[in-house]
């Protein structure tokens, strides 16, 4: 019996505002969208009283809400906090996927006999991100991760939702289509063409069923047993500028590669996400002659592969990095980059030191492009 | 272009021919063999655009000329002759006749003109080398060439003169590096150049089984020549910069061990019967007087081998791929010792054949 | 001798003459053009302008490089296309080609390797040769040639430097015809309008069999009337014998209707590919008028468009001429 556990941040930059300045507390907190081009990127739920969300432009939040707190994106904040998210997660398991900054998946397949029932730990894990971090978060907890998911995004805020074993029918059939992630705009009016509007409508079609919903795990099992460590993120405002999107691609590994070496982990092979704002989604892969787990290399890997494959004059929305093909030993070591790998060892060796001690902040390593403020 | 020469001369030339024309399909003419008669010479070219072989046929040139015709079939022709004295005559409409005896053939011939023109060496450029010599730098090196076609400066030997009549090969593939340098005197290399694999490889069939003798190289611009006897083999350089390879010869290895190079050889070869494409590496483990190798496959099993050996050093573990070490063992001659010197786990180690200061094997640890 | 032979492109040729002459050639030229207006042509003088040693920046056309170049054995000007009854160029192909680029020039200056058409890479070659455009190795020019950038990768694409070729004013195909084919003016002037543009169509024998084909046709889709159906029926049923001879007709029937509306909009007869039938042309410019036209020659390419994917012929045919005499 597979469980696991989607945990989904509730309003996630903005309580992190909200938790580094307590006066915002209470307050219609509203990230992104200050200035007049951008897009909102997280309201809190006070805001979201006044019809603010995410991804709505900044002009017409500020119409909805005028004295919202308009705040500027701090990346590396959130960064840093999502680090700590993502450290007591890992203390449940080692197989932790992380899906975005704020969201992740807890395969709590097995722990039982360590840690209890899954519930049990689903709610101890809730409670301490809250306790601990000062932060809300939504579960949502299954046996298959797509249903753990809608789970989660039904169940915010601040809620956790079980379906447990054999319940997935029941719980799913009244939704209406739209809630089966990856189902956007398009494959919702093909399948109301169709006459398909609830997920009870869906699971009368077994083979749009199997294409929708995956329930299968057959996906996840490759990846518990050759998992991949990742991150990626919606960006503010559409980018079309490359530099802009590496600098965006940089902090993303400074997060994988943190916790690549945290596990002591090297990874052969780096993918890159882009999905541009029509929607269309590419990853690409690419194999290196020696595993890494130093940002630096994963970054030259993902700006190729950016470099390769970005359609010229496309506009993306979401970038994400992904490291595979995971090892921690039974490599040949290659001689020309030997030196500078071992001066790399020592020198993150170092900043994770002093990450843990002091914190993100403390510490900027010399990046390729001036830093966002 | 009419002429007389012998079938023996005629197909021991043709034979060298053979193993290069059939490679390549993209261009027609690289099927031929390009026949040339001029000032009582007869000379057969095959080229694949990569290498080239040019070798001269003793016998008469009653017309002097040149044609092509396909080196397969004339080769089959040839060996089929039923006499000793063959004719060749180009005809009007560039076929070319072969006549022995009462056989007469007659093959569809390309223009000479159309076939690849190598350039022309002056005898006085040419240094003159032992063979064996030749031979044996060739094979210590050749075996280091990296297979990865997208690193393309690394698919030959980069070979460069030192000045002082000394003359050094070097081939990488980023795991391993095989050095030689002999004194041979000056080749008229301004610059170092890299020699393509597939070259080499028929240089070694060329020097194969001649320990004595002499063979003449030269270079030009953009091409390597050697001499042996009546053959010339062409080869094209290799465009691109050589790494700086003098920058990962290690020089500070403290620990040095000595052991026997047979006794070494056939311990990494029983071990290495454990060891498979998914775990090609073994452990080498230094101690106070024994060298253990180990190997440990989850898919095969394990096995463990010791040596004696005289060392009083540091202890050290390290992985190694069996095969780098399998492949430059195997290409020393039988007898004496090695030497191989060690920093760490991670660093490259170098290995020497004992009494030999002109060769020099380095090797990157994996990672177990 | 030289550049100056080729028929047209004059702006074109100039441009890489002068590139040529400065050295400032870029290493990866993207030729676009419709088929037959000489790409290759001008990419095979380009080459041999940069390895004739007879001539400075530009070539003699004798010499053992320039001779070499024109029979395709020159061994450091490859020309690269899909294989002897193979659809594409795979990626083993620029796997090779990249291996050559490699070696340093057999005796040439230069490497250089034309691929044409560049549109029958299939995606992994595609992909491959992105890496050889942009770390491009030394001496080395790439030219690829394509009828426009739809089969290519866009990543591809913007790594050459584009030179659009358009087709060619009838008046100098036309020239070309009678002083090098010896055609005779009238059957020049037509063979020119209807090739549009392409020298290479031009002199094909299918161009000659075509401008007989088309009297015909005309004719017979002429004398349609929406009574007699078993008229068109039949000519449906004619054309759908071969697939080929079907999208031939399609293929001519745009020409025909585009000859229409020019004549639509112009009132004369500058410019129409099927020279010989204008009073037909106009006789139906004035009868019917330009959305009508429009929609017919919409009604063509979706016919055509489905038989490519082998809907049954005659049926298409007979849909599409029954929309012709308006009965749908």
């Amino acid at each position: 019996m597979r469980w696991y556990l989607h945990v989904d941040m509730d309003a996630f930059f903005a309580s992190v505002e909200q938790v580094l300045n307590p006066a915002l507390r209470g307050k219609p907190v509203i990230v992104g969208g200050a200035s007049g081009r951008g897009v909102v990127t997280s309201a809190s739920y006070e805001a979201r009283k006044y019809g603010v969300h995410s991804a709505m432009p900044g002009f017409q939040a500020r119409k909805l809400c005028p004295n919202g707190i308009f705040l500027p994106n701090r990346h590396k904040v959130y960064s840093e906090f999502s680090h700590k998210v993502f450290a007591i997660l890992e203390q449940y398991s080692p197989e932790v996927h992380a899906i975005s900054i704020d969201e992740g998946v807890v395969d709590l397949t097995g722990t039982e006999r360590l840690l209890g029932p899954p519930l049990k730990t689903a709610n101890e894990i809730l409670a301490r991100l809250e306790k601990e971090l000062g932060l809300s978060a939504s579960g949502g907890l299954s046996t298959s991760r797509v249903v753990a998911k809608i789970a989660a995004t039904l169940a915010k805020p601040h809620g956790l939702i079980h379906v447990p074993a054999g319940s997935e029918p029941d719980f799913l059939s009244p939704l209406p289509v739209q809630r089966i992630p990856g189902v956007g705009p398009k494959t919702y009016e093909e399948l109301q063409r169709r006459g398909i509007k609830t997920i009870a409508d869906l699971l009368k079609h077994p083979e749009l069923t199997r294409r929708y919903l995956d329930f299968d795990e057959a996906q996840s099992g490759e990846r518990s047993h050759d998992h991949s460590i990742g991150n990626e993120t919606t960006l503010d405002a559409p980018l079309k500028d490359r530099k802009k999107m590496e600098e965006v691609l940089w902090e993303l590994v400074e997060e994988v590669g943190g916790r690549l070496r945290k596990q002591e982990l090297y990874a052969r092979c780096i993918t890159v996400k882009i999905r541009y704002t029509n929607f269309k989604t590419i990853t690409r892969s690419r194999t290196l002659a020696t595993p890494t787990c130093f940002d630096r290399e994963i970054f030259e890997a993902g700006r190729e592969l950016l470099r390769k494959n970005l359609t010229p004059g496309g506009s993306v929305r979401l970038l994400g990095i992904s490291a595979s093909t995971l090892l921690s030993s039974g490599w040949q070591e290659s001689m020309f980059d030997i030196e500078k790998r071992l001066s790399w060892e020592k020198l993150y060796r170092g900043i994770d030191r002093l990450r843990r001690k002091y914190g993100d902040e403390a510490i900027g390593v010399a990046t390729p492009h001036s830093r966002r403020q | 272009m009419e002429l007389k020469a012998k079938r023996g001369d005629f197909l021991a030339t043709l034979y060298w021919t053979q193993g290069i024309v059939e490679r390549r399909n993209t261009m027609p003419i690289l099927a031929n063999v390009l026949i040339e008669s001029y000032k009582g010479n007869i000379r057969l070219t095959a080229t694949d655009l990569e290498v080239g072989v040019r070798g001269t046929v003793d016998g008469e040139v009653s017309q002097e000329g040149a044609i092509t015709a396909n080196a397969k079939k004339l080769y089959e022709i040839v060996r089929e002759a039923p006499e000793e004295t063959l004719q060749l005559k180009r005809l009007e409409n560039d076929w070319v006749e072969v006549k022995s005896g009462k056989s007469v053939f007659k093959i569809v011939g390309m223009d000479a003109r159309e076939f690849p023109q190598f350039p022309n060496f002056d005898k006085e450029s040419l240094s003159t080398i032992p063979a064996n010599i030749v031979r044996e730098m060739v094979e210590r090196t050749m075996f280091s060439v990296s297979t990865d076609e997208t690193r393309h400066s690394l698919n030959g030997v980069f070979i460069e003169e030192l000045g002082s009549g000394s003359v050094r090969m070097v081939a990488t593939d980023g795991h391993r590096l095989a050095l030689m340098e002999r004194q041979i005197g000056s080749l008229g290399l301004e610059k170092g150049v890299i020699l393509p694999r597939k070259g080499l490889a028929e240089v070694r069939k060329l020097l194969e089984g001649s320990e004595n003798g002499l063979v003449s190289i030269g270079f030009k611009e953009n091409m390597g020549l050697i001499v042996k006897d009546h053959v010339e083999l062409f080869m094209r350089l290799i465009e691109g910069e050589f790494p700086d390879y003098t920058k990962v010869i290690p020089n500070d290895n403290q620990h040095v061990v000595k052991v026997e190079k047979d006794n070494f050889l056939h311990a990494l070869r029983r071990v290495s019967i454990l060891s498979s494409e998914r775990y090609k590496g073994i452990k080498m483990e230094l101690n106070e007087g024994r060298l253990s190798l180990s190997t440990n496959n989850p898919d095969l099993g394990e096995a463990v081998e010791d040596i004696d050996i005289e060392y009083q050093g540091k202890s050290l573990t390290v992985g190694f791929n069996a095969r780098y070490l399998l492949d430059v063992l195997g290409v020393l001659e039988a007898g004496g010792e090695v030497e191989i010197s060690f920093k760490d786990a991670l660093s490259p180690s170098l290995l020497k054949k004992a009494g030999d200061e002109g060769y020099l094997y380095v090797i990157m640890p994996m990672r177990l | 001798m030289p550049f100056s032979d080729i028929v047209g492109h004059a702006k074109q040729l100039e441009s890489l003459r002068w590139a040529l002459e400065k050295e400032r050639l870029h290493h990866a030229y993207l030729f676009l053009g419709p088929e037959g207006v000489g790409k290759k042509a001008v990419a095979r003088s380009l080459a041999m302008a940069i390895q004739c040693r007879e001539q400075d920046y530009d070539f003699c056309g004798g010499c053992a490089d320039c001779v070499r170049i024109q029979s395709g054995n020159h061994p450091d000007v490859r020309f690269v296309g899909p294989l002897v009854g193979k659809k594409e160029i795979t990626i083993q192909q620029v796997r090779e080609l990249e291996r050559e680029l490699n070696y340093r020039a057999f005796t040439g200056r230069k490497k250089i390797v034309v691929v044409d058409p560049a549109s029958l890479m299939n995606y992994p070659a595609q992909n491959a040769i992105l890496k050889t455009l942009e770390e491009p190795p030394k001496n080395s020019l790439l030219i690829l040639i394509s009828t426009n950038t739809g089969g290519l990768l866009p990543t591809l694409a913007s790594r050459c430097l584009r030179l659009s070729f358009a087709p060619l004013p009838p008046e100098i195909v036309a020239n070309f015809l009678v002083t090098q084919k010896k055609a005779a003016p009238e059957e020049a002037e037509i063979l020119a309008a209807v090739s549009m543009g392409s020298l290479g169509k031009a002199i094909s024998q299918e161009m000659g069999e075509l401008v007989q084909k088309r009297k015909v046709w005309a004719e017979r889709i002429h004398s349609l009337t929406p009574q007699d159906c078993r008229g068109w029926m039949k000519l449906a049923e004619d054309l759908a014998g071969e697939r080929e001879e079907s999208l031939k007709f399609l293929e001519w029937v745009e020409t025909w209707y585009r000859d229409i509306l020019i004549y639509c909009v112009t009132g004369n007869s500058r410019g129409l590919s099927n020279l010989e039938l204008e009073e037909n042309i106009k006789q139906q410019a004035d009868k019917n008028g330009r959305e009508r036209v429009l929609f017919l020659l919409s009604q063509a390419v979706l016919t055509a468009a489905t038989i490519r994917r082998n809907v049954n012929r005659r049926m298409a045919l007979e849909n599409f001429f029954a929309h012709m005499v308006g009965v749908h």
